[in-house]
């Protein structure tokens, strides 16, 4: 029986066509036969944004979410927020304001953060908070990142 | 966790869906947003040969009112109903409730019609969804009827639904009334929900994690004849009446005892949340 379903996704701004089984993880597909390994693999149960990635500009829990389901979407991590060699102001705002500790977790903050700025590029600290708390950081550094989103929202 | 192997069908029609169904028979079942079902397939806890995705089928992400009902396409996910504008203006306890499900990537993916078809008895839609009188619309190949959510839900994950009907729209009757939810959560679910609804008469549903959403007759007609000046005493002790024969789980989350003081304070709060609504009318 072959259950391979072919997928045609933009992933960071390339066009990528590939046949993967029907079962396949977007997680499995982005680390395994695309090299990103930015997305990270934690809870596996959509709790705590490790593996987020923006479909179409809104975060998804890829643990969760069958790569054949991304067929014919834009799929961006966050080696995708790279423009010719620049950081993105987000990450930029990451690690000017210390953001980051083990930096595992990061990878998802910045593309939970990079969805609500796309949606809203003036959020309130209450809008940042509310936005990020699908995302846990086990080195307790969510003031720095709230921090980090504000001005990464002003700049 | 890896999902074993299945076919992925995807259909373009809801009777081409519901056929595929209906032939695969008990190997097959209908797949939306994922966010519950990939979960019990990735830990094994549920197995299909066959899943037959409804993404592709036109129009069942439509919201629009027809015929003052609110209608919600059951394929609308959590984030589109919290963030559309007619949903805010006509039924606004139910813009809030969905968007405080869970996080942002679960609103993202997860439909409204997965989630009542799911039924998690935990989850918060079905106990407000029962308030607010709506109906569900469950289709099939060939034939088409209509069930109201208080009697959609029979049970823990268990609906009226048949393996090939596919719920397709939720339809929310618009009265002049209020509405409000509020659920008491530990994690990511709810240990209660309440929820108060003010039309002609006042309904107030809770939900228990133990069955479906379950009407309370006495709070009900204590708010109909004394809303507005009902005492905290009186409330608890009409919740407590209305519950005393519900079989209440009690596990490592929370006692028995315990949970039932919860649904009274749910309660409580959704009263003092509807008389908020109506002082304030920001709904």
């Amino acid at each position: 029986m072959d259950t391979s379903v072919e997928i045609s996704v933009e992933i960071n701004g390339v066009p990528v066509t590939r046949s993967a089984p029907a079962e396949a993880l977007l997680i499995d597909f982005l680390r395994d036969d695309m090299g990103l390994r930015s997305v990270k693999l934690s809870c596996d149960m959509e709790i705590c944004g490790a593996c987020t990635v923006l479909v179409d500009g809104l975060p998804m829990s890829s643990c969760t979410t069958l790569a054949a389901d991304v067929d014919g979407a834009k799929v961006t991590t966050v080696e995708g927020l790279i423009t010719d060699g620049v950081l993105d102001p987000l990450q930029q705002a990451f690690i000017d304001h210390g953001a980051v500790q083990c930096g595992f977790c990061t990878p998802g903050f910045i593309l939970a953060a990079k969805a609500l700025l796309l949606r809203n590029p003036s959020p309130t600290r209450a809008e940042i908070v509310s936005a990020l708390d699908g995302n846990i950081c086990r080195c307790t550094g969510y003031s720095k990142i709230v921090e980090a989103v504000r001005h990464a929202a002003s700049a | 966790m890896r999902p074993d192997p299945f076919t992925y069908h995807q259909p373009q029609s809801l009777a081409e869906a519901s056929s595929l169904v209906a032939e695969l028979g008990d190997g097959a079942t209908f797949y939306a947003g994922g966010t519950e079902l990939l979960l019990l397939i990735k830990m094994q806890l549920a197995k299909y040969d066959h899943l037959v995705n409804l993404k592709k089928i036109d129009g069942l992400r439509k919201i629009a009112v027809e015929h003052d009902r609110l209608v919600v396409g059951a394929l609308a996910t959590h984030n589109d109903i919290a963030l559309n504008p007619t949903v805010s203006k006509h039924c606004p306890s139910l813009s809030r409730l969905c968007g405080e499900i869970a996080n942002i990537r679960v609103r993202v993916a997860g439909t409204i019609g997965g989630n009542l078809c799911f039924a998690e008895p935990r989850a918060d839609p079905p106990v407000l969804l029962a308030a607010l009188d709506a109906e569900m619309r469950l289709v099939s190949a060939h034939a088409s009827r209509v069930v109201p959510a208080s009697e959609f839900f029979l049970g823990p994950f268990e609906t009226a639904r048949e393996p090939d009907e596919i719920l397709t729209t939720i339809e929310i009757p618009l009265g002049t009334g209020t509405a409000s939810v509020e659920r008491m959560k530990q994690g990511n679910y709810s240990l209660a929900t309440a929820a108060i609804s003010r039309r002609e008469r006042h309904q107030t549903w809770i939900g228990f994690g133990g069955g479906p959403p379950k009407r309370l007759g006495g709070t009900g007609a204590l708010l109909d004849r004394d809303y507005g000046r009902t005492s905290e005493e009186a409330l608890f002790a009409a919740v407590a009446e209305d519950i005393v024969d519900l079989e209440i789980p009690s596990d490592i989350e929370a006692g028995e005892s315990y949970r039932r003081h919860l649904i009274a304070v749910a309660v409580k709060r959704a009263l003092a949340s509807l008389h908020e609504t109506e002082a304030t009318g920001v709904h």
